[in-house]
């Protein structure tokens, strides 16, 4: 096993824009990390059908499955729920049943998961709190969702934490009016006028919503803490999938640069659909080739270097020997052996991509 | 590698043809198929028959830089800023100063799912009223809220229960569903999952908001070896040359391909519009004039 995030790590987190085989990379990562002995569970948001098929996880669930490969293999998956995740939280932070029944209800917390950017995420890293007290696994690969932008995924507990502080509404909900009359006259012209443009239904969610979440805002605070705490340790490795495209790579560069801000590392940078080397153009044999086919490695040969070029930009944001390069397979990745065949790639030492050599 | 092999199969294509007869194009395809390069082709065309275009982004930021053009725009309509400008111009801004209209517009984006995005249509709308362009391409948000919103009945009666967004929703709808003034114009790559979430889209959208597809590309085509017919066996060469590898590969990758554009073709009922992979990995003025000129003739932009 030549890759020490799959000896060492307890968490390793696949981060990428959507397109570039984030779902894909994070299963091969599991996939040969059981394979090593680990036990493995693959934690994953809207995976395309043909994978989720393969892995055997058809439906929302937050128990894990076993998925049906080689006996010998500890490998599970889970494709996370986050309304579940969001309602099991609620049950556990409220105070009584009437309070739980009243934000269930809720259409502005019906909407939440949805509407609010970051919850989703927020939800993901709230399983993935829960499932690394698991006694069954001792290794968690997560696959994040594609978020619009880097910043979601590590601004998502405070973004909710946020959204559940929100000031205005704070304000309309204090018990003693009279200590803000200034500021209730004000609010109150603005539930009027908020009224006006969207409508009053509206007005009342927002109140019940917050007026039901009253007192919970603490727990969910002190529990983003931990799962802040949870990325930051050690035994938790990042790692950045991309394409071969200038704006996967964009993406990449910038989501490294959110990451230092937040005090973590990149630790691994694997960019997928790369053109394969074919090794060369032999010229002993230029002259007997037929045309096409000598066009045919000449182009290839050409979008290679273009993919190289782009990629040597990465190594401003990792060390020589981590990145690696899976190559574009000659067929579509979907089943398990497809998986598996990206797996072996991962940890084949020719992957490696090392800059200063050009290939 | 046969072009185009339909034969006997009927295609509307006769509607691909007439691509810009409609006023607004929405380019919809997931994230990394392309559409921004769309976009960027479809103006070249457009402009050079001398239409006045405005291309519109969903997203906020730097769009991408083109070449001066006298007939060209460039805008972006990010959906949280047309919300918070919403409410400013309603006399939001005013009274929540000290409360800021981001947290509000935070609220009121949740409490109505999609408001934001029909704000955005809305100002789509209103500059289809305009005389200043003659066509307007939207480049529209990679998923989530947007085709969510336009994608389910609920999301549209949801908003249109709104108060005075009521008008404006109407008037939404009814521009979505004139295959007259708007059409969709999709972007896929020829792979399993691009293709089957297209297709999926294209089904959701016409049900759901009557918006006809008026056409489908299909992007970064890795080119076919140009064999003649009855000669395609020479891939077959010596099997551990770099040359009748790189062969096999290209066959294998132009093959599936070529199901997946069918496969996508066929849903749609459209002859797919192929786009070819060029060897860079990032498209400058020159690239898109080449391929304005490979794919004008197919959607009869000609002058």
């Amino acid at each position: 096993m030549s890759l020490d995030i799959l000896r060492n790590s307890k968490v390793i987190i696949c981060l990428g824009t959507g397109g570039v085989g984030k779902t894909t990379t994070a299963a091969a990562f599991g996939y040969m990390a059981a394979k090593a002995g680990r036990h493995v569970c693959v934690v994953t948001i809207d995976p395309a059908r043909r994978l989720a098929d393969a892995m055997g996880i058809t439906e929302l669930s937050n128990d894990p499955k076993k998925i049906d490969t080689s006996p010998e293999l500890d490998l599970w998956a889970v494709m996370l729920d986050p309304n579940s995740t969001f309602d099991e939280l609620v049950q556990k932070f409220a105070n009584t049943p009437e309070q739980i029944e009243t934000i269930f209800h809720n259409p502005i917390y019906q909407n939440l998961t949805e509407n609010l950017s970051g919850t989703q995420e927020y939800m993901a890293m709230e399983k993935l709190h829960e499932l690394s007290r698991d006694p069954r696994f001792d290794m968690l690969v997560v696959d994040t969702p594609p978020a619009r932008n880097a910043i979601e995924f590590l601004n998502a507990p405070k973004r909710l934490t946020g959204f559940l502080e929100n000031r205005v509404f704070r304000l309309l909900i204090s018990p003693s009016p009279s200590v803000f009359r200034p500021v209730t006259l004000a609010t109150r012209l603005l539930l009027r006028t908020i009224s006006k443009v969207v409508g009053t239904q509206v007005v009342s969610d927002a109140v019940e919503f917050f007026q039901a979440f009253e007192g919970m805002e603490e727990g969910f605070k002190n529990r983003a803490a931990e799962v802040q705490g949870l990325l930051a340790r050690d035994s938790t490795s990042f790692v950045l999938v991309t394409g071969t495209h200038k704006d996967t790579i964009d993406e990449a560069l910038f989501f490294a640069s959110r990451l230092e801000e937040f005090d973590l590392d990149v630790d691994l940078v694997v960019s997928n659909k790369v053109t394969p080397e074919f090794g060369g153009m032999p010229e002993s044999e230029l002259a007997k080739v037929p045309k096409e086919i000598l066009e045919n490695l000449r182009y290839l040969v050409k979008l290679r270097s273009a993919e190289l070029e782009q990629l040597s930009r990465l190594s401003a944001i990792i060390s020589s020997g981590h990145h690696i390069l899976v190559p574009l397979l000659a067929h579509d990745v979907g089943s398990l052996s497809e998986i598996e065949e990206i797996g072996e790639v991962l940890v084949d030492s020719r992957s490696r991509y090392v800059n200063s050599v050009s290939l | 590698m046969p072009d185009m092999a339909h034969a006997g199969q009927k295609l509307h294509n006769d509607e691909v043809f007439d691509l810009f007869s409609q006023k607004v194009l929405v380019i919809v395809g997931k994230g990394g198929t392309g559409r921004t390069t769309l976009a960027r082709v479809l103006a070249e065309i457009g402009t050079r028959a001398g239409k006045k275009i405005s291309v519109i982004a969903g997203t906020s930021g730097t769009y991408f830089l083109a070449e001066k053009h006298p007939l060209l725009s460039f805008g972006s309509l990010e959906p949280g800023e047309v919300l918070i400008s919403y409410l400013n111009e309603h006399g939001l801004g005013q009274l929540g100063k000290r409360l800021s209209s981001a947290g509000l517009a935070g609220i009121i984006s949740t409490a109505i799912p999609g408001i934001a995005d029909l704000l955005v249509l809305a100002k789509i709308k209103q500059m289809e009223k305009s005389e200043a362009w003659d066509l307007i391409i939207f480049d529209a948000p990679a998923s989530g809220h947007f085709l969510r919103l336009i994608a389910t009945p609920k999301g549209l009666a949801d908003i249109a229960a709104a108060g005075p967004l009521q008008r404006q929703s109407r008037e939404v709808l009814e521009l979505l569903s004139d295959p007259k003034r708007l059409g969709a114009v999709f972007v896929t790559l020829a792979e399993d999952t691009p293709v089957k979430e297209s297709i999926e889209t294209m089904n959701q959208l016409r049900l759901n908001a009557g918006i006809t597809s008026r056409a489908l590309f299909v992007n970064s085509l890795l080119p076919p070896l140009a064999f003649k017919s009855g000669k395609a066996d020479s891939s077959s060469g010596d099997s551990d040359s770099p040359f009748y590898r790189a062969a096999a590969y290209t066959k294998a990758r132009t093959e599936s391909q070529e199901k997946f554009s069918d496969l996508a073709g066929k849903a749609f009922g459209l002859i797919p519009i192929k786009i070819p992979l060029l060897p860079t990995v990032e498209l400058d003025d020159r690239d898109i004039n080449y391929l304005a000129d490979t794919l004008e003739t197919k959607i009869g932009a000609k002058p």
